[in-house]
């Protein structure tokens, strides 16, 4: 159902990566400029293709909608995958497919896994 | 169902995330016998039914007749509420809503393709410490998906008893009601105090004294007080929203220990979330084992189509032209049908009894006033049909996703479409669905604009109006117009609607631009007794109205428009007729001229007898005397100095005072229309009892003798019905949804004002271009 062995990793707590990715995590500012999202940088949920599978770094919207978010699914270092990216984004967190406003997703702070899928 | 005694019975709480299959399990206990009501302040639905007991459920059980109560509670998604919805939800778990009596069992229903996410919601209530039952439901999604789960080690995991269920199929079902049944009557032992959520050592201390506190100030606990603790410390509203409920001890204990915590570099906000979030991935992993996470879902395939810019938005308009055309093609036939019948009754009733007040009380007043509400009613089955259709095979969280980007333009988001589809076919439930909106002022803005919507009430009046007023000739060859001016005022109500959400977003309601999260379930084969049920459920309030309300106001209508009897009319009209009767038979006298006009109406009604022209002058002449009469009797009872009375006050709109009559009837409810004009022009005219309503209509005239219902004024009174608020029920359920008279009250004003300035705008200005 999900993208090649992505369901595994939606699994994992993420603990192990963690501290991995801890240490090559770009300050959160570094995309917010950019108009597309280089690999391994942390960007909005907004500017990723679809396809892509990413790893939710952080929340910036207000703490109410950031919390029903995190209850979701979308707790850091989850990893989710795009699954349709125009005027509405759709992601799969996990196995529930959650359709999210482009404003919402411009405050998802992710970070693509590098694999393109579609 | 008969009435429960709370308190009395065990009841039984089920709970899960939206989308689990909850209320297919609901059904399943309690076999479709629910009782449906609302909890007392609020609209949201309050389900209970009594469990049911299956000749394939367990061969002899004690406690086999003694009754449970199974309550389905609204779907949520955690204990920190976001909706009405789930506040609820999350009142009953704590034992708050005093109408509900705490419940001996919690039966959580998972869906097992989305284990994860829903064992999120499953062990905020397991905490709890009420006796739980987990219903492990959508074994066979799961399955498909790839996912094996083990119910024994879930259970393990969880502590507490897991039945596996293919719902939909009735797998399992027997099990469970087994397991309800007994845990619920025998008063199993509460769950062990357990938590999933291992915290950083500070926030275990603050959840310690303040659970200490809880347990202080509330010694008669049904919940843990551990729960509540972690619930009060991490989630800013359950404070804010319930100071009355916690006290200002607790509330002063709660922001120092967050200001701790604080200072300790623990998130209180999001902390629990990630380690609970962390405790069931480990569990999930731990008990699900993965054939083949590849597969592709059909709905996966499905919404790369239906959710697509174009695709989709081209799917969307095409359900929506077929439901409507759809509605109107199927349903004219029961509704001639229907016609046939009210007509053949009022003829019956109307022949077996002598004329008189009781006579015209049955015919006008009653059956022909019923029996023009009653026969939209395929129409209106159709619809919730239709809605009912669309909700259950999972489209609907589709449209409104659709849908955002259109509403989020005039400062709603998508969530607020599907109450503004179900206004379609009436507010109330329109209404009722925007307890899911989150930001209380889009809630607000929605149910401001819901009844602006065309809802089924109203499509009598359309029905009606252009019948009368339309000519039914094509444009550009194809297009008929009669239709064309049907979908004009849906549209207009819709660019209404739309225009007035946007005016109170930026001006009264204004906020943060909506977010929309929205789960877009899976999709699945509407099951038709479900989906049978729903539209009955809903269509028989229309039928409750019909028999109830409106006929009342009927009957009152009838009332207003009869009394009171003025003598002098009746004598001026009778010596006018003997003036006229001595000019034709100048012999005779008393009993001998009325046998001589009595012998006359019954030779014009064979035409084949051939008779003088004074005779049949002096007939026509009666025949436009009693018209007159019964216009004047009309002019002098009280319905019509009512009417008479609003005259100034719609003469610019180009109504007359019978209108103004159907329109006072309306604001009971719209639908009053058509049986207010049904009953005004029958009285007016009661030796045509059976003529056509829409006969009668396009007769009228003005007093300069010019026709009334031209096109203009139908289609301005169209106007105003689209705009003005005429609904006792909507006012109502405004009321009780926002809590206060205030909102009501603004929203009849300012609808009202549309729709005389609307109508107003729409008759000057079709005077002024020459189309009267």
């Amino acid at each position: 159902m999900d993208g090649k062995g992505t369901t595994r990793r939606c699994l994992a707590s993420g603990s192990r990566l963690k501290e991995l990715l801890n240490l090559v995590k770009p300050p959160p500012s570094a995309c917010k400029e950019a108009e597309d999202c280089p690999h391994g940088e942390v960007c909005p949920l907004s500017k990723v293709s679809a396809g892509t599978s990413v790893q939710v770094k952080r929340l910036s919207a207000p703490p109410e909608t950031s919390k029903r978010l995190r209850e979701m699914g979308f707790t850091e270092d989850q990893t989710i995958r795009l699954v349709s990216q125009q005027a509405s984004v759709i992601c799969q967190v996990c196995n529930a497919r959650l359709g999210i406003s482009k404003e919402l997703a411009e405050q998802i702070w992710v970070q693509p896994m590098g694999r393109r899928v579609a | 169902m008969s009435e429960i005694k709370a308190g009395s019975v065990p009841y039984v709480a089920l709970t899960g995330n939206p989308n689990s299959g909850k209320t297919t399990v609901f059904n399943a206990l309690t076999g479709l016998r629910a009782r449906v009501g609302n909890y007392a302040g609020v609209t949201v639905e309050r389900k209970e039914g009594r469990l049911i007991w299956e000749k394939g459920d367990s061969a002899v059980s004690p406690t086999r007749d003694t009754p449970v109560i199974i309550l389905d509670l609204p779907g949520t998604y955690s204990l920190s509420p976001q909706s009405i919805d789930e506040q609820v939800s999350r009142d009953i778990l704590f034992h708050r809503v005093a109408e509900v009596p705490a419940p001996s069992l919690v039966v959580i229903v998972l869906d097992g393709s989305n284990l994860q996410r829903n064992l999120y919601y499953a062990t905020q209530v397991i905490e709890l410490g009420y006796p739980t039952l987990v219903a492990l439901n959508m074994m066979d999604v799961a399955r498909n998906n790839g996912h094996e789960i083990n119910p024994e080690e879930l259970s393990q995991a969880l502590g507490v008893p897991v039945v596996p269920l293919v719902a939909n199929e009735g797998q399992g079902m027997p099990e469970l009601r087994r397991r309800i049944r007994d845990m619920a009557t025998r008063g199993t032992k509460r769950t062990l105090p357990r938590t999933f959520c291992e915290l950083p050592i500070p926030f275990g201390v603050e959840i310690e004294a303040v659970s200490a506190l809880l347990r202080k100030n509330t010694p008669q606990r049904q919940t843990s007080a551990d729960a509540e603790a972690l619930l009060l410390l991490s989630d800013e509203k359950v404070l804010s929203k319930n100071t009355a409920h916690y006290g200002a001890d607790l509330e002063k204990v709660v922001l120092q220990a967050r200001q701790r915590l604080e200072a300790a570099a623990v998130e209180w906000r999001s902390v629990a979330i990630e380690a609970r979030y962390a405790r069931v991935a480990a569990i999930d992993q731990a008990v699900t084992t993965w054939v083949d996470p590849n597969r592709e879902s059909f709905s996966d395939k499905a919404d790369r189509i239906v959710t697509h810019k174009w695709w989709g938005s081209l799917i969307f308009v095409a359900i929506m032209f077929l439901m409507f055309e759809g509605i109107f093609w199927f349903a004219g036939y029961p509704m001639d049908w229907i016609n046939a019948g009210v007509a053949w009754l009022a003829d019956k009733v109307s022949s077996s009894m002598p004329p008189g007040d009781l006579n015209s009380l049955l015919t006008s007043g009653v059956i022909k006033g019923v029996g023009a509400v009653v026969v939209f009613l395929p129409q209106i089955c159709l619809l919730f049909l239709f809605i009912a259709l669309l909700e259950d095979s999972g489209y609907m969280a589709r449209a409104a996703f659709l849908m955002d980007r259109l509403m989020s333009r005039v400062g709603l988001h998508g969530k607020s479409f599907i109450p503004m589809l179900s206004s379609f076919a009436c507010a109330i439930p329109g209404i009722m669905a925007t307890r899911t909106i989150e930001s209380p002022k889009d809630r607000l803005a929605t149910i401001l604009v819901a009844p602006l919507m065309s809802c089924s009430a109203r499509l009598p009046v359309y029905t009606l109006l252009i019948g009368v007023c339309i000519p039914a000739i094509n444009v550009l060859g194809i297009f008929g117009l009669q239709g064309l001016t049907m979908l004009s005022m849906y549209l207009l109500g819709i660019v209404g609607a739309m225009a007035m959400a946007w005016l109170f977003k930026a001006t009264l309601l204004k906020g943060e631009p909506p977010m929309l999260i929205l789960e877009l379930p899976p999709y699945k084969r509407p099951v038709p007794k479900v989906i049978l049920r729903h539209m009955w459920d809903r269509s028989r309030m229309f039928i409750k109205r019909a028999g109830t309300v409106i006929l009342g106001i009927n009957i009152l209508l009838w009332f207003l428009a009869t009394y009171p009897k003025s003598p002098e009319i009746s004598a001026k009209f009778e010596s006018d007729r003997s003036v006229a009767a001595a000019t034709v038979f100048p012999a005779l006298q008393g009993a001998a001229m009325d046998k001589a006009l009595a012998d006359l109406q019954a030779k014009f009604a064979q035409p084949q007898v051939v008779t003088n022209s004074a005779e049949a002058a002096l007939l026509g002449m009666f025949g436009g005397m009693e018209k007159q009469k019964q216009g004047e009797m009309l002019r002098h009872s009280f319905a019509g100095r009512m009417g008479l009375l609003l005259e100034p006050l719609i003469k610019p709109l180009g109504f007359d005072w019978k209108i103004g009559i159907g329109i006072i009837g309306s604001f009971a409810a719209r639908e009053v229309f058509v049986s207010t004009m049904s009953t005004v022009y029958n009285l007016g005219e009661s030796d045509e009892v059976t003529k056509d309503l829409e006969d009668t209509l396009r007769d009228q005239k003005r007093e300069d003798g010019s026709t009334l219902y031209t096109p203009l004024l139908g289609v301005t009174l169209m106007v105003f019905y689209v705009f003005a608020l005429q609904c006792v029920s909507t006012v109502a359920v405004v009321r009780r949804e926002t809590n206060s008279w205030k909102w009501p009250i603004f929203q009849w004003a300012y609808m009202l004002v549309l729709a005389w300035g609307l109508a107003f705008v729409t008759f000057q200005g079709g005077k002024l271009l020459g189309l009267q």
